[in-house]
């Protein structure tokens, strides 16, 4: 039975509670993990995270599984916290088939790697297979704990769409938040102007070269390998960075 | 996403704005109080993504600093949620824009309360064509 409230405004309340207990569904004490990020009036509508609390909205962030049937006050939500650290965290957008799963078999460390990322990073699954397919293949290698976003059919005459992904971040600029990541052309980014990492390197070095990457657009000098800026003519010229093995 | 001059806004626009969270209506809006516009977003255009889109309308924005960019969306663009289950009883939310945020975060800056104001009465002339019994409340943070 739906319990009424007594006006709009308890409603407003509760439906941004409920979006708000969304981020943390995976604290046991979800009351004190919400003073953390809210402070104490983190049940009423109009409360924003604290600037304050950045290292632990780090770490919300850190372990936070969106799913795709969030509603958009969570996303909503979602992006304040992002707004928080600055926008300093990324979207990595990873191919499925080359770079996580090569030849039916997980690629070698990649699963560290996605754990290492996540620290600092959000990952989603970029990928051309349908994503009932997707989430089957990673279920049955051993992945499906990583917990990703799985956005399905994305192939493009010209490489892969990645705009669903940017609408479903409501991004105004993807270009400042998302990251494509492959290990093929057909990764490209066709529909967006978005960076796009190609790392063009053994499959034993992938995880390495991956978490490098992800290093060198924080600002970090990469030790195994070279990342050159531009070297593909195409729209994304600028946008496009080729990793290699020194 | 529409962004709408006010004498624009119609019921339409804003019924195509409107989402539903459990069986509450929400519609989330922001508004630029200098140059009385209104952006209107769909289901997936949050406050933030609202709030990029204005900024990105100002002119000349490449040829200011930070701080003068500052001092320009100051008291300029705010956010509003309105909240509803029919049209006779509406709750409208105001202020906590994503400017405002930004503001706040990166330069410690706040919408002063007199701002707020004229966007409350702004606000409510808007949407008076509409809606009946409309409750507001502003957020000053």
């Amino acid at each position: 039975m739906k319990t009424r409230y007594s006006s709009m405004e308890e409603i407003a309340d509760k439906i941004h509670l409920q979006a708000r207990l969304s981020l943390v569904s995976n604290f046991s004490n979800k009351e004190q993990s919400l003073i953390g990020i809210y402070g104490h009036k983190f049940n009423k509508a109009e409360s924003f995270p604290l600037p304050e609390n950045k290292e632990f909205v780090a770490y919300v962030l850190s372990i936070l599984n969106l799913k795709k049937s969030d509603n958009p006050l969570v996303i909503e939500e979602y992006r304040r916290l992002e707004r928080v650290l600055n926008y300093k965290r990324k979207v990595f957008c990873l191919d499925l088939e080359g770079l996580i799963i090569d030849n039916n078999e997980q690629v070698p460390g990649i699963k560290e790697a996605i754990r290492t990322i996540r620290k600092k990073h959000n990952i989603v699954i970029s990928t051309a297979m349908p994503e009932n397919e997707a989430i089957e293949l990673l279920a049955e290698k051993d992945l499906a704990d990583i917990s990703f976003l799985i956005f399905g059919d994305l192939a493009h005459p010209k490489g892969k769409k990645y705009n669903q992904i940017a609408e479903f971040f409501s991004y105004a600029h993807p270009e400042n938040h998302l990251v494509a990541v492959g290990h093929s052309f057909e990764d490209v980014p066709a529909d967006i102007n978005i960076p796009f990492m190609y790392l063009d390197v053994p499959k034993e070095q992938l995880y390495q070269a991956l978490i490098e990457s992800s290093e060198f657009l924080s600002g970090k000098d990469p030790k195994h390998f070279e990342i050159i800026q531009g070297s593909l003519d195409t729209k994304i010229k600028d946008k496009f960075f080729l990793v290699t093995t020194r | 996403m529409l962004i709408l001059s006010f004498n624009e806004l119609n019921l339409e626009d804003l019924n195509k704005s409107t989402f539903a969270i459990n069986d509450e209506k929400i519609i989330r809006f922001s508004i630029d109080i200098k140059h009385y516009i209104i952006c209107l977003g769909t289901e997936r255009d949050d406050h933030i993504k609202q709030g990029e889109i204005l900024l990105a309308q100002e002119e000349n924005l490449e040829d200011l600093n930070e701080k003068e960019i500052s001092n320009l969306l100051i008291n300029h663009i705010m956010g509003g949620s309105i909240y509803f289950e029919t049209l006779q009883k509406v709750f409208i939310l105001l202020g906590g824009s994503s400017i405002e945020q930004a503001l706040k975060l990166e330069l410690g800056k706040k919408h002063s309360k007199e701002s707020f104001a004229v966007c409350r009465d702004l606000v409510e002339k808007l949407f008076e064509k509409f809606y009946k019994n409309i409750s507001i409340k502003i957020n000053f943070n």
